[in-house]
């Protein structure tokens, strides 16, 4: 729908530059309370059908339009959805709309009309033109159907809890963190109250603000529990959407108070649900295990599961998170013995995130343990505050050891002080030892003649004649095949999808639906 | 930076302290590390789960003191691992701290999640037991103790239907008991488990202990409740009591006790069990009068009901020198031993189809003006169509038309003889005069068959007359079945009828005489004589019978034979559920194909209407395993017998066999669906069958055709406008000229179920009280045989039952009064009939002189004129008082009002919400519900469920009540003229 609406607009564009008495026409500006009302109404159809049918495909599809939705946000849209959506006799009501009128907005934005909006006043005014009268008709008709939707969706909880959130949302988007708190807890409240299979995604979003706001307001330490005993809730009631939320969330406390032992024993026991849960849950949900093995020195793994989770997350936006997963990526790269590809510093937006783990990567690569420790000592706040220092600490073996293999490379013999002062080690005799253990290792195939202090290196061996490179294709070819079977099966239909007979209508309704997903992959901002 | 904060928080992040406690020697260190431990465990879990090896050794430890608290732990923690199994186990072993956590006010989810467990394993643990016997081993007390408590909860807080459900699926018959006595509105609960029992226990034999456990419990109320103890003793199958039941209800002086002895006698008779009411009957108390002429009873019976003439319910001449209570009791012997031979039901229901006949003969017409003369199958289509659509009301105008005897004619060889056993279907239920109706085509007394073919047809279509109804026709048929030697067509046809006559008597005598035929070794005829033999001894699970006709089966080189004796192996199975089992096994396993066929539909017998997983998942194994198209075709197709009790399973079970590659499956699907929605007209098994009837194989058409006309069967197009569609599709179908024969033949028949018996039909396998109908069952199952033999479609006509409600009074009379449904009268209305269509001429006159005048002047005159011109028609000038137009179908009369309405409005005024019906009236399954008595009432019904046959109270017996006159139909008069002597006893063939 998007596309479209860009085409629609490209084309527009290009009416502009042919005729200026359509100038106007693009700049179609509405009141920003009537775009989002439109847009809320779109939801709450969608609600409204997802009820009906008891499908939860339907609910994700809502919970993907909140993106859309929170951008439109404002105190007078929210006061009129409380007022058009939520019954009266609500128990909630009252604090929530306390909350919003709380709230003191200093400009109101002029909102360019979402797409639908746009056409949906073009189409209206199509319609002026043709007959006055038949417009009047459909009008009282329409309203009539609209004046029944309504009262259909004030007995609905999920539209209740549904402005709920979007009040949440709102509330944390303008920094009444306490007020987003306990919204948050009375919509999880009520929500449980409920018991019912359609309220489960809306309940896990408000755990995963609720969860997020305490954070922010240095709480965290205190959900913890509850977070345990609502992922024992979703799992026994096999919500696998909260279930997935909700280990995230619990691996993300962890992680936040270092205790990685227990994320690990928590990742360890319980297995994440992938069949319903979404994309995004799942790409959190690799980086927070890639983070958790990187720490217990499972090098492979941790870089199987960060690579995924680059992958897996959206690739327009979610920069912060892709940012971070590639920091990540590229320290467990470093520790793997690998470089790197230049590319990945040079990606679009990540250029001045990702340049201190330049300097450590271009380090590490030539072996100087000096341009190691200046890049440490230059960016070493920034690496603490990314978590990553605890990580990038280890690294100063692999300096040592790539320092080691070139001049392993280089000099057939040379002395140990000299080793010691290219690799800017402390002392001789320190240098004797790292060497040592090296030759030990595997690193380097040389000997040291304790005599002479002196390091021999052994003929070089030519790599091909080692199995190295068959390993080194088998890995490569193990990936694509890993990739294949991946993509093979993202394909699979869901369950129960009877293409064969679907009517025209659904067709079409079904396309529209799977390119709004497309679309909400790529403006998912839930990172 | 993570410790401070954590240590700050009520709990600790780790329990790592707590662990190492667990390695000391000290008991009390343990013994605190496990209490400190069970605060936390909840938020700890994963940690200690790497440690559970040391607290579950603690268990077992017999030194330690708290073994309780550490098995509560490891429960705990294996719930939270989601392994319930071992956390079960635990908790069991944690003996009272568990079970006191269930007791507290509030349990948590824990103790909610083990206590289902808890439930689960011991329901699995007592069927394992019961079915197990001796050797299996004995329930874990613990586990028991908690399920008792459970119990005495539920009984405390009033959550009695949950003890009843607990209580049966774990076969606990006490607890049952206990359940029933505790609850307060004992009626209900007693319905709620008599109802739960039939529909949810899978095991026959419990099934029939709890029913004996109900009947004890409802003789002990207050007001027993003999309905329903006669319905589980019925299931039960015990006549003995049941007869006494009834006697001992007729020889209480009140009229109540009455009247519910013949409402029950009118249920019995539904499930059409003639064996088992043979026997009920036999055990009635024997009247004065016959205990004085020292008769033996049987032939009494003979005489009397030849005496009374059939639907003329006259009561019997009271004896001499009787005493006024004698009198009375022996009317009372008399109407029940009346009611219960069927011969009153069928009465009714042949005068209730007779007289709301309204089939369309514009669409007969337009059939067969549509087919090609030469095609003979879909000319034999076109015949069957239309008994089809006049089953059971005896209006033959069709084939009686001068036009259309000359098409008639046609016919030749074996569609002759489906075309004279049609006229038996038309006739069905005729059973009086059955032998009169026929008497052009049946064998002559003397000298050689000269028609075979129509003679054949004739001796089947008796059979179809009498179907399960056959007293007074055994004798004669099997007397023609002995006499004919030679030939196969006759004998064909005799067999079938002897089967049909004889359905489920258990007659020794006529499956010897049956086997006799059979040992001949002719395919035609053994193949007739071995599916007959099925049907004699329907349900009875004979030892001997089945293994005679296996092991001829295997013997045989005729295919037909095989097939005959396959189909009659799997109605001997009938019923029989876990008892047919080997049968089945034997029968699947053989290498022949049409025996393993034989199989499945032994599957479909035994376990119809049950929803039995088991038989589920092997016909489920079979349709997607087996080499022979043909047997999985059948596999599928048993499906929908299987899953007749619960319709809205069929088209999820079938849905993905539905898209099979293979068309025999796909025609499987089909059909399964059509029998078990048979007469719903649900929306989910018509979005299945809709597209199938597109499909590209012609019989997967003519399949989909078939059971989209059995689902759709009456339904009115103001709740289902597909049917308007489906019969415009038919209609298209038919007029094809390039259409394939096959789907041309589905589509006919399809069309003529639509609307079946005068349009006041519908596919039935439940009977009234929601029990399965054998015949219904039977005449399905054999109708699929359709597919290799055409005559057989003609078992169709047993699977109707008549859609009416029909009040009568203690005289078994119809009196005269209304029902109230509260509906628009639209939504169940009859389909308007078709119009002639003519392009010049729009008004009424122009139609009427069109082509088709006779029929279209008896269509819109109505058809009281019909009836007077059968009259004149007939042999003889019935006493027919002419309608008032207030005895006429008020429901009729109000959608031709509305009609009228509507063409002289063009708009169309507001309908009412009620529609008053009177006596006896149509109403259609769907209609049940909304039918009341009105306030104002005379008749008090005896039994809460409106429909079907009900026997009424007279609230004012002092005065005169008001009958309905009997419009009988002619031919379903016994001939009074003529001076051959009526029927039953004719006869005495003596060699």
């Amino acid at each position: 729908m998007a596309k479209d609406s860009k085409d629609q607009k490209a084309q527009e564009s290009g009416k502009v530059s042919d005729e200026n008495a359509k100038a106007e026409k693009p700049a179609v500006l509405i009141d920003p309370v009537t775009a989002a009302m439109l847009e809320l109404k779109n939801s709450m159809q969608t609600i409204d059908k997802a009820v009906t049918s008891k499908e939860n495909r339907f609910m994700s599809r809502v919970i993907r339009q909140v993106t859309k939705l929170r951008r439109l946000l404002s105190k007078k849209v929210l006061l009129k959805a409380l007022e058009t959506y939520v019954s009266p006799d609500s128990p909630v009501i009252e604090g929530v709309v306390a909350f919003v009128e709380g709230v003191t907005e200093d400009d109101v934005m002029q909102v360019e009309a979402p797409a639908t909006a746009s056409q949906e006043i073009e189409k209206n005014a199509v319609i002026d033109k043709k007959a006055e009268e038949e417009k009047n008709a459909e009008i009282e008709k329409k309203e009539r159907e609209e004046a029944a939707f309504y009262k259909k969706m004030l007995s609905i909880p999920e539209a209740e809890s549904f402005v709920q959130l979007l009040v949440t949302i709102y509330l944390l988007d303008k920094k009444y963190l306490d007020n987003a708190i306990s919204c948050a807890s009375s919509l999880i409240q009520r929500a449980q109250s409920f018991n019912r299979r359609t309220m489960d995604q809306i309940l896990s979003r408000g755990y995963f603000y609720w969860a997020r706001c305490m954070e922010l307001t240095g709480k965290s330490s205190q959900i913890r529990n509850e977070l345990l005993a609502a992922y024992r809730t979703t799992a026994l009631k096999h919500d696998q959407i909260g279930q997935a939320t909700l280990l995230n969330l619990l691996l993300r406390n962890y992680l936040e108070f270092n205790l990685y032992e227990q994320a690990d024993t928590l990742m360890r026991k319980t297995s994440f649900p992938e069949g319903d849960a979404s994309n995004n849950q799942l790409a959190r949900y690799l980086y927070y295990t890639g983070r958790i093995k990187a720490v217990q020195l499972e090098y492979t793994d941790a870089f199987l599961n960060l690579q995924q989770a680059a992958r897996k997350a959206p690739q327009q936006s979610a920069l912060g998170f892709r940012k971070t997963v590639y920091k990540f990526s590229v320290i467990v790269q470093l520790l793997l013995g690998e470089i790197p590809d230049r590319s990945t510093f040079s990606q679009k937006g990540m250029i001045a995130a990702l340049k201190p783990y330049l300097q450590i990567c271009q380090a590490v690569r030539v072996g100087d343990l000096g341009a190691f420790h200046r890049a440490m000592q230059e960016h070493g706040d920034t690496f603490k505050s990314d978590k990553t220092y605890s990580l990038i600490v280890r690294l100063r073996h692999n300096v040592i050891k790539t320092g080691l293999k070139k001049i392993n490379t280089a000099y057939s013999n040379i002395s140990l002080e000299d080793v010691c002062a290219k690799l800017c080690l402390e002392s001789v005799e320190d240098t004797r030892f790292i060497v040592a253990k090296c030759i030990q290792d595997g690193v380097i195939d040389a000997t040291i003649d304790h005599e002479t202090n002196t390091m021999m290196s052994k003929a070089n061996l030519d790599i091909y004649t080692t199995s190295e490179p068959q390993m080194q294709l088998h890995k490569r070819v193990a990936f694509c095949l890993d990739m294949h079977n991946q993509a093979v099966k993202a394909m699979r239909y869901a369950e129960n999808t009877k293409t064969e007979w679907e009517s025209a209508e659904e067709r079409r309704e079904r396309m529209k639906q799977e390119e709004e997903r497309m679309n909400s992959m790529d403006s998912d901002d839930d990172f | 930076m993570g410790f401070p904060a954590v240590s700050s928080g009520p709990l600790l992040a780790s329990c790592r302290p707590l662990l190492s406690l667990l390695a000391e020697n000290e008991h009390k260190l343990k013994q605190y590390a496990l209490e400190q431990m069970d605060k936390i465990v909840d938020y700890n879990w994963a940690e200690i789960a790497d440690h559970i090896e040391q607290i579950e050794e603690l268990y077992e430890d017999d030194k330690f003191s708290h073994r309780e608290l550490a098995a509560l732990i490891a429960s705990k923690v294996h719930y939270h691992l989601e392994q319930f199994s071992e956390s079960l186990s635990y908790a069991l072993g944690a003996g009272t701290l568990f079970t006191d956590q269930i007791a507290s006010g509030k349990p948590s989810q824990y103790v909610f999640t083990i206590l289902s467990k808890v439930i689960d394993k011991y329901i699995s643990e007592r069927i394992e037991k019961s079915e197990g016997g001796s050797d299996a081993e004995p329930i874990d007390g613990r586990l028991e103790a908690i399920v008792e408590s459970m119990f005495d909860r539920c009984f405390s807080e009033g959550n009695i239907k949950q003890a009843v459900g607990i209580a049966l699926e774990s076969r606990r018959l006490d607890k049952l008991e206990a359940c029933i006595n505790v609850s307060g509105d004992r009626a209900g609960t007693l319905a709620y488990t008599l109802e739960a029992c039939q529909t949810l226990v899978q095991s026959r034999t419990f099934r029939n202990t709890v029913l004996t456990v109900l009947v004890q419990i409802y003789r002990t109320l207050e007001t027993p409740d003999y309905q329903n103890i006669c319905l589980c003793l019925m299931l039960l199958e015990d006549d003995k009591a049941v007869a006494a039941q009834l006697g001992e209800l007729i020889k209480r002086d009140d009229e109540e006790s009455e009247l519910m002895a013949y409402q029950i006698a009118f249920d019995l008779c539904g499930s059409d069990m003639q064996h088992f009411l043979l026997a009920v009957r036999s055990g009635l108390p024997v009247p004065a009068s016959e205990r004085q002429s020292a008769e033996p009873p049987s032939t009494a019976e003979g005489g009397e009901e030849k005496a009374e003439g059939d639907t003329e319910m006259k009561d019997a001449e009271p004896p001499r020198e009787l005493t006024e209570a004698e009198k009375k009791l022996e009317t009372r012997v008399k109407n029940l031993r009346k009611i219960l031979s069927g011969e009153t039901t069928i009465g009714i229901h042949l005068e209730f189809l007779f007289r709301n006949n309204k089939t369309d003969m514009l669409i007969l017409n337009n059939i067969k003006s549509a087919l090609e003369v030469r095609n003979s199958i879909t000319h034999q289509a076109t015949v069957f169509a239309n008994a089809v659509m006049h089953c059971g009301t005896t209006v033959d105008t069709f084939i009686s038309q001068p036009e259309n005897l000359e098409w008639l004619k046609r016919a030749s060889n074996w569609a002759k003889f489906s075309a004279t056993a049609c006229v038996g279907m038309i006739h069905k239920g005729c059973i009086n005069s059955s032998r009169n109706v026929m008497k052009a085509f049946l064998p002559p007394e003397t000298g050689m068959s000269s028609q075979p073919y129509s003679e054949g047809g004739a001796l089947y279509a008796l059979g179809l007359i009498h179907a399960g109804h056959g007293e007074g026709i055994l004798k004669y048929l099997s007397n023609e079945l002995k006499k004919i030697k030679n030939n196969e067509t006759v004998q064909h046809g005799a067999c079938l009828g002897l089967g049909l006559a004889g359905m489920a008597s258990a007659n020794d005598e006529l499956y010897e005489d049956l086997k006799d035929v059979l040992f001949q070794d002719n395919a035609v005829a053994g193949e007739a004589a071995g599916l007959a033999m099925g049907l004699v001894m329907l349900g009875t699970a004979s030892e001997k019978a089945c293994e005679e006709m296996l092991a001829y089966a295997q013997d045989t080189q005729h295919e037909k034979i095989i097939r005959g004796l396959a189909i009659g192996m799997a109605l001997i199975m009938y019923g029989r559920e876990e008892g047919a089992d080997t049968m089945i096994e034997q029968l699947t396993r053989d290498k022949d194909p049409i025996l393993r066929y034989g199989g499945m539909y032994t599957i479909a017998c035994a376990y119809s209407g049950t929803g039995n997983n088991s038989a589920i998942r092997r016909l489920l194994h079979v349709a997607v395993s087996d080499v022979s198209d043909d047997v999985r075709r059948a596999a599928v197709t048993c499906l929908g017998f299987v899953l007749t009790n619960t319709p809205e399973q069929c088209p999820r079970v079938v849905s993905l066999l539905a898209e099979s590659y293979n068309p025999h499956v796909r025609y499987g699907s089909a059909l399964a669906c059509g029998i078990a929605c048979a007469g719903t007209g649900m929306q989910e098994a018509i979005e299945l069958l809709e597209p199938m009837t597109k499909d590209s194989t012609d019989f997967v058409r003519q399949g989909a055709m078939l059971a989209l006309a059995m689902v759709l069967i009456q339904e009115t197009e103001v709740r289902q406008p597909k049917v308007k569609d489906f019969r415009n599709s038919l209609e298209k179908m038919i007029k094809d000229k390039h259409e394939d024969v096959m789907a041309k033949y589905g589509a006919i028949i399809a069309m003529s179920i639509l609307d079946a018996g005068g349009r006041n039909v519908t596919v039935s396998l439940t009977t009234r009280l929601g029990n399965k109908r054998m015949s219904g069952i039977v005449g399905m199952a054999v109708f699929c045989q359709y597919w290799y033999w055409f005559p057989l479609a003609h078992f169709i006509s047993l699977t109707y039952s008549p859609t009416c409600l029909i009040g009568l009074n203690k005289d078994l009379k119809m009196p005269v009064f209304d029902f109230i449904s509260h509906t628009k009268p639209s939504t169940f209305d009859y389909p308007p009939m078709t119009e002639v269509k003519t392009s010049t001429a729009p008004s009424k006159v122009a139609t009427a002189i069109l082509s088709t005048t006779a029929k279209t002047e008896a269509r819109k005159k109505g058809k009281k004129d019909e009836d007077g011109k059968k009259e004149e028609e007939g042999a003889d000038k019935m006493d027919v008082v002419k309608e008032e137009p207030g005895k006429d179908d008020t429901e009729n009369k109000d959608a031709n009002k509305s009609m009228d309405e509507d063409k002289q409005g063009g708009e169309k005024k507001k309908e009412p919400n009620t529609t008053t019906l009177s006596n006896p009236a149509r109403v259609l399954p769907a209609q049940r519900k909304y039918i009341t008595m009105p306030a104002d009432c005379r008749y008090e019904p005896v039994s809460k469920k409106l429909w079907g046959i009900v026997m009424l109270r007279d609230l004012k017996p002092d005065e005169k009540a008001e009958i309905v006159e009997v419009t009988i139909p002619a031919t379903a008069l016994p001939p009074k003229e003529e001076e051959e002597p009526p029927p039953p006893e004719p006869f005495e063939y003596t060699d």
